[in-house]
């Protein structure tokens, strides 16, 4: 087998960057291997990307060190235009690489660049249509699409060119759960061929542990564990330096081999998906479990009256589209809801009637005493903070100051408030005040994420209401702005979260609600919602992996951690 | 939607876009030899006979007059200024500014005013005709045809593209911001302006960021590799109904230009000044 990719020793700097994106990073990918890259925001994996098709260092500027060879060709001698057939990119952002108004053209469009004969592009058009499941799509506007329609039209058209080398950056991590199944399956299918050489930028452990040759780690421009995932996921302390965290059945391994009395009875191997560990954990109860209680109490949720109040909330845009189908929620006060659902499924039209931005087409909403209907979103801004998923959405001043302090001039506070105001919500976001004069463009997306969230937080408003705020960011970001969360919720803030990642709801949210095509599928405490696995299915949600191993084992439907299952773990053995 | 495209199987729809663009060539050759509003009634007509048998609704017309009723006003008070009043031929109305005596109305002011705004109109109803039957892809097809370079092709194609897009965004933002307590309702100019600003300094990086993006995404697909040898997927021609069309728009045009500059007299407004005139003593 020959190397189609080879990199040695490259090192890139930005032109704009104080330090090298990447340093002395070496790797070679043979030709039929799968190889996946992980590590945190800012650890390199992209302009790793960027590099194999030319983009760096022909479209990104800066200074190269060392050589880059794909299929042979040392990318600094070629224009972007060839490489790109030897290395086709699929970019995070699916939006933002589709081209064309339709999706046959779409698929076309690099056909077309190439001078592929028209007679042959057609048969190739309709083929890449065929094996993407688009069929009947040919002539919509891709954009119209959903997220993992709109992904797997731009992955369809980059196959379509036929290139050597397929490079997939963060394919699902703007997706949903439904689209980010879709392109897996096909990644899957694409993977098992061996008729290309894939990389493959991801941080969805469990989802790539079986497709992966090779688990590359990186961070901070450097390669900090290579090897076959198995192998890379036993290094504990360098995953845990990159942040990034393994399958949970693997957690789980470790967690109980430092147990003197439980270790003894595991393999030295630790599974790394479900299946194994369904086995391997399986092993150690004989007899099989009997016990299938639940271990929390019914409820988690906060008792005390309702400060969001909705019923038989319908919203019908003029367009004639319901989006939200008599929909009935009460949020107590101090409670942590989160709400989940695939894109389209209604959510965010949910929470847009809690500020009023929606008004009800039928029902209502009744916020903290107040009627909706009766009231301004400038009047209820005072009571609910919404954050978007997208900082850019809103990021306007010209300092972080005056972005923070935006909100409450907005509501008229009195200026000596005002700063006051500012520095608290700039401590509650951790940020230093230093950041302050900073331009909010300019920040990393974390810190907008956080100057988003803060200039919400200065408005004090009794109810939080969060849009996806953990959306194309790294797992240890993911956790931090979910633990920044729950601290404003310990003091009393109501906070309302929609999310796709279940790990993230079972972890941090009391109550949840699951939405389905506008309507309501199934509601209640987070351990009610997993032990209904059937029915979340029907809304393509899983619950989280460890969930589904005490499931699979017969033991509690309701474990929510990879703690609560070790506990649990402990005590049943204990009977013994 | 991508664009004001509504979908339908009627002649119209089929023509090629080139014979849709020479209609309304058609439409801009009528106004150029004529001013009389008669001649431009006529052509109205004419226009709003296309959009009958294209099955547009009616409703899209009337939107259009909505958009552009503030500039058609602005336009009508604009010509009345600027028509030379000669009190010995003209036949005055009144004043439009009362008590100062200024701008005066006359029969002739009138008819050339009504004339210039029917010339408004039809520019931008005859050209919207375009859009709305044809789809976009087919009108970057034609350019392309017609050796539009592909890049300034590519750029009007994303554009397009992208009209939803940014209008999703752009509603998001105003969305965002009004969460955050702005109010988009002042009077005061300043305020308002203020306002704006907020909505418009994130659309422009939201933009920028996509701008940055889909120009990657462009290089990533091999645009501009060897350009003189690009395919293209869709091939457009002519057909029947499009000679049938052109044959017409031949003949419109012969007469336009026969009765309009060789006996200007004709298709002069002044000969509906007269005309009127001869009603009114």
């Amino acid at each position: 087998m020959s190397d189609e990719v080879i990199l040695e020793n490259v090192t890139f700097t930005y032109e704009d960057g104080s330090r090298p994106a990447v340093s002395d990073l070496s790797l070679s990918v043979q030709k039929g291997e799968t190889v996946v890259i992980a590590g945190p925001a800012g650890a390199g994996k992209s302009t790793v990307c960027r590099m194999l098709n030319g983009l760096i260092p022909h479209f990104f500027r800066g200074v190269l060190k060392g050589k880059i060879l794909v299929k042979g060709y040392e990318t600094r001698n070629y224009p972007i235009s060839f490489l790109a057939h030897q290395a086709g990119v699929l970019f995070d952002d699916p939006s933002s690489q589709l081209i064309c108004p339709t999706v046959e053209e779409e698929i076309s469009f690099g056909l077309e660049n190439y001078g592929v004969p028209r007679e042959e592009m057609i048969e190739r058009v309709h083929n890449s249509i065929r094996d993407f499941r688009l069929t009947g799509y040919e002539q919509r506007n891709p954009h119209t699409l959903s997220g993992g329609e709109q992904q797997l039209c731009a992955l369809a058209s980059v196959i379509a060119m036929r290139p050597d080398v397929l490079i997939l950056d963060e394919p699902t991590s703007r997706l949903d759960p439904i689209g980010s199944h879709q392109v897996y399956n096909i990644i899957k299918d694409l993977s098992m061929s061996r008729a290309y050489t894939i990389i493959l930028v991801d941080n969805k452990i469990e989802e790539i542990v079986e497709l992966a040759d090779r688990l590359l780690v990186l961070k901070d421009g450097r390669l900090i564990a290579e090897g076959p995932p198995r192998q890379v996921l036993q290094k504990e302390s360098i995953m845990k330096e990159a942040g990034i965290r393994p399958p949970q059945v693997t957690e789980l391994f470790f967690r109980i081999k430092e147990s003197p009395q439980l270790g003894a009875k595991l393999g030295s191997e630790p599974p790394i998906t479900l299946a194994e560990g369904e086995r391997q954990i399986g092993s150690m109860f004989n007899p099989k479990v009997k016990s299938r209680e639940r271990i929390h109490q019914s409820d988690r949720r906060c008792e005390g009256d309702a400060i969001i109040d909705v019923k038989d909330l319908w919203h019908i845009y003029p367009n004639g589209f319901a989006a939200v189908k008599g929909v009935s929620l009460q949020v107590a006060k101090g409670e942590f809801i989160g709400i989940i659902g695939q894109n389209g499924s209604g959510k965010t039209t949910l929470v847009k009637h809690f500020n009023g931005l929606l008004k009800p087409s039928r029902g209502s909403v009744i916020v903290d005493g107040i009627d909706t209907r009766t009231t301004t979103t400038s009047f209820l801004s005072r009571k609910v903070g919404l954050v978007f998923q997208n900082p850019d959405h809103q990021l306007f001043a010209r300092s972080v100051l005056k972005e923070i302090e935006f909100g409450p001039r907005n509501l008229g506070v009195p200026e000596e408030e005002i700063k006051e105001r500012v520095r608290e919500s700039l401590e509650a976001v951790k940020l230093p005040e230093s950041i302050l004069d900073a331009q909010p463009t300019s920040l990393s997306t974390a810190q907008k994420q956080r100057v988003n969230i803060a200039s919400v937080l200065a408005m004090r408003t009794s109810i939080l209401v969060v849009d996806e705020p953990t959306t194309g960011q790294d797992p240890q970001m993911r956790r931090e702005i979910m633990e920044l969360l729950t601290e404003l919720n310990k003091n009393g803030t109501t906070v309302v979260v929609i999310t796709h990642d279940m790990h993230l709801v079972a972890e941090y949210c009391q109550r949840g609600m699951v939405m389905k095509n506008g309507e309501m599928l199934l509601e209640g405490s987070t351990g009610e919602l997993f032990s209904k696995p059937e029915i979340l299915a029907e809304a393509y949600l899983k619950p989280p992996q460890i969930t589904m191993l005490s499931q699979k084992l017969g033991g509690p439907q309701d474990i929510l951690s990879v703690d609560e299952f070790f506990d649990w773990l402990k005590e049943e053995m204990s009977h013994r | 939607m991508s664009s004001d495209y509504i979908p339908g199987n009627t002649i119209i729809h089929k023509l090629h876009p080139a014979t849709k663009l020479i209609f309304w060539g058609v439409v801009m050759l009528a106004m150029m030899v004529s001013d009389d509003p008669i001649v431009m009634l006529a052509v109205l007509f004419g226009t709003i006979v296309m959009y009958m048998i294209a099955k547009i609704p009616m409703s899209k017309i009337l939107e259009l007059f909505k958009v552009i009723l503030p500039a058609t006003v602005l336009y009508v008070v604009i010509d009345l200024i600027f028509f030379t009043y000669d009190p010995s031929k003209h036949m005055f109305f009144f004043y439009l500014v009362p008590f100062v005596n200024w701008i005066p109305v006359t029969l002739e002011s009138l008819v050339f005013t009504v004339g210039a705004v029917l010339k408004f109109i039809l520019t931008l109803v005859s050209y919207r005709l375009i859009p709305l039957t044809t789809p976009v892809p087919d009108i970057i097809r034609f350019f392309a045809k017609i050796r539009v370079p592909p890049y300034v092709n590519t750029a009007i194609s994303s554009a397009l593209a992208y009209v939803p897009v940014m209008y999703d965004e752009a509603r998001t933002i105003e969305e965002a911001q009004r969460s955050r307590g702005l109010r988009l309702e002042y009077r005061n100019p300043i305020k308002k302006a203020r306002a704006i600003v907020t909505l418009f300094v994130p659309l422009l990086s939201v933009s920028f960021q996509r701008s940055m993006r889909l120009a990657v995404a462009l290089e990533s697909k091999g645009f501009g590799y060897a350009m003189k040898k690009r395919t293209y997927y869709h091939e457009l021609h002519f057909h029947m109904g499009d000679v049938a069309f052109l044959a017409a728009f031949a003949i419109i045009s012969g007469l336009l230009i026969y009765f309009g500059y060789w006996y200007l007299n004709i298709l002069n407004y002044e000969n509906t000044v007269r005309l009127i005139e001869s009603f009114i003593r």
